[in-house]
């Protein structure tokens, strides 16, 4: 028989040891998160199922990419005039790369993309994409979570939330990047909704197994023992949880444990393109973003939710960032990308994949059809958010069809204008949820994807 | 769990308790749990978290080993992870 001493928790014994400040930070970590309680289940008859998202981060040049302004050509030097968000300091910058139409459709690409062109019957080309601000920040948030002011939960933790996971060894939403993009962990946070939503990062700077997911073996015990030892961990921590039912985080640390021994069966295997047949790894392109699209193939295949592939290089969080030398730039990123891009089109559709899975390929915003003189060398172009492109393809989505456009010199997008809220609004569509109904209660008002905006563009959606 | 520093704190921690807690057979199972909850937790065990201790020490033939496994458990719970 013990005598049960009169106790104080670590928390009174803090606050009352006037330590108190130390728990400001800790509120985060308890905060929001909660039981899954939702129930998945569409609004609408879903067209895809997962989502594989490839960020250019930086931001690619529409008017070199995939929305050709001859004009630029004719005004070449011209300064713009109208309202600027970024001060011109030299005038109109034609592109020096070719454009022309592929396939059946006649979907026009500029020659940097020489394999996408071989898929531009499944390309969508969105011209007619615009954001709030032409900064990186902003742009990157309200791209990821549709309001730029920090921290809502991201897309893929939405989706996470609304269709739950394919695969209960995985997690619904994984993160691949070499180190981190610009913003960082605040892109694929869960917020306010549980944290089981929130997307896994894993770096990819190596993509060796055992250097991107840490730790899937145990040093000494096997499966079996482990399972007794996380059965008693799960007992010991639901009793903790019985008497502190307002902490959300708890229940979130034990949902994260048992995706962590659910994850010891199947990631090993899911995570190791080096089982992909040399063949497949060299169609994808022996690069950072080359792998992490074969990744995120391998991820999509085993049911992954919502894979984020952030196209990052080795020195450069943002190489798309093209303020200097802007053509050559292009011509490297894009022969990267596109090699990449293609492959995974191609393999989807290979493995009946392409139809389920919705691909997306954008930046945070366009960069200026004008010309922003470099310090040292060669020109580059500025930011730019009332007019870019997007590309998407699968899941749904008319293929080998351009939509909207950008006036004469690709400034402002001018036909049937996409927001980024409904670009939102219509991937959700896609998946057959309703960006209005898919709310989550918090703070005292139920919050939505889309805020008070979007709006689905259905024309761009294949009937069912 | 799985890192290596987490198994080395484990085994660590487990020789101390047997030490400190009256040896390492199963006759002195109680009061390595009881022990246990005083040196991570600094309260004493409840009746129901020493059972489940017990029904886990006895599990296995390997004392030592089933006790590093414990002590490993404890401090991966959520009460060691989380200030209240």
């Amino acid at each position: 028989m013990t005598d049960q001493l009169p106790s104080m928790s670590r928390r009174d014994l803090l606050r009352q040891a006037g330590m108190g400040f130390g728990l400001l930070g800790l509120a985060g970590t308890l905060q929001a998160a909660g039981r899954l309680s939702y129930v998945p289940r569409t609004h609408f008859a879903s067209r895809a199922k997962r989502v594989i998202f490839l960020f250019m981060n930086g931001g690619p040049s529409h008017v070199d990419t995939f929305d050709p302004k001859p004009s630029l050509q004719k005004h070449a030097g011209e300064k713009p005039t109208g309202k600027l968000f970024r001060a011109a300091q030299a005038g109109f910058a034609p592109s020096p790369f070719k454009f022309e139409p592929h396939g059946q459709s006649g979907v026009v690409l500029s020659e940097l993309f020489p394999n996408l062109a071989l898929c531009a019957d499944d390309l969508c080309v969105i011209r007619s994409m615009h954001t709030d601000v032409p900064n990186h920040e902003p742009g990157l948030i309200m791209m990821h979570s549709g309001v730029q002011q920090p921290v809502r939960p991201s897309l893929g933790s939405w989706l996470s939330y609304g269709l739950g996971n394919e695969n209960e060894n995985l997690p619904s939403f994984v993160v691949l990047a070499p180190r981190r993009p610009v913003v960082g962990p605040q892109l694929w946070s869960s917020s306010f909704l549980p944290g089981a939503h929130q997307g896994m990062a894993v770096d990819t700077m190596d993509m060796r197994v055992e250097k991107m997911v840490a730790d899937l073996r145990h040093p000494t015990l096997d499966r079996a023992g482990q399972k007794q030892q996380f059965e008693l961990l799960e007992a010991l921590d639901r009793l903790h949880l019985e008497s502190r039912t307002r902490d959300a985080g708890l229940e979130s640390q034990i949902r994260a444990l048992e995706q962590a021994f659910a994850m010891q069966t199947e990631a090993a295997e899911a995570f190791d393109i080096s089982r992909e047949p040399e063949r497949v790894r060299l169609m994808y392109g022996d690069t950072n973003f080359g792998r992490s699209c074969l990744l995120a193939r391998r991820l999509a295949e085993r049911g992954v939710r919502y894979v984020q592939v952030y196209y990052l290089s080795k020195d450069d969080n943002q190489p798309w960032d093209t303020h200097a030398d802007n053509d050559n730039r292009h011509r490297k990123l894009c022969a990267d990308s596109d090699r990449a891009t293609a492959a995974l089109l191609c393999d989807l559709k290979r493995r009946g994949l392409l139809d389920d899975t919705l691909v997306i390929w954008s930046g945070e915003f366009g960069r200026t059809p004008y010309e922003q003189p470099a310090k040292n060398g060669k020109p580059g172009r500025d930011h730019h958010h009332t007019g870019f492109s997007t590309l998407l393809a699968g899941g749904g989505v008319k293929g080998g069809l351009t939509y909207g456009a950008t006036d004469e010199f690709g400034m402002n997008a001018v036909e049937n204008r996409v927001h980024v809220h409904d670009l939102h609004a219509t991937i959700l569509y896609l998946l057959g949820l309703d960006h209005e109904k898919l709310t989550y209660r918090y703070s005292g008002r139920d919050f939505r994807l889309t805020d008070v905006h979007g709006k689905v563009v259905r024309d761009i959606v294949q009937k069912l | 769990m799985n890192d290596p520093f987490m198994v080395r704190q484990a085994e660590a921690l487990a020789e101390r308790l047997s030490a400190e807690g009256g040896g390492d057979s199963n006759s002195a199972d109680e009061s390595y749990i009881r022990r246990a909850y005083l040196l991570i937790y600094s309260r004493p065990a409840a009746e129901g978290e020493v059972g489940l201790g017990l029904e886990f020490l006895r599990r296995g033939d390997d004392i030592k080993a089933r006790r590093r496994q414990y002590a490993q458990v404890l401090l991966a719970a959520n009460e060691m992870v989380y200030v209240d």
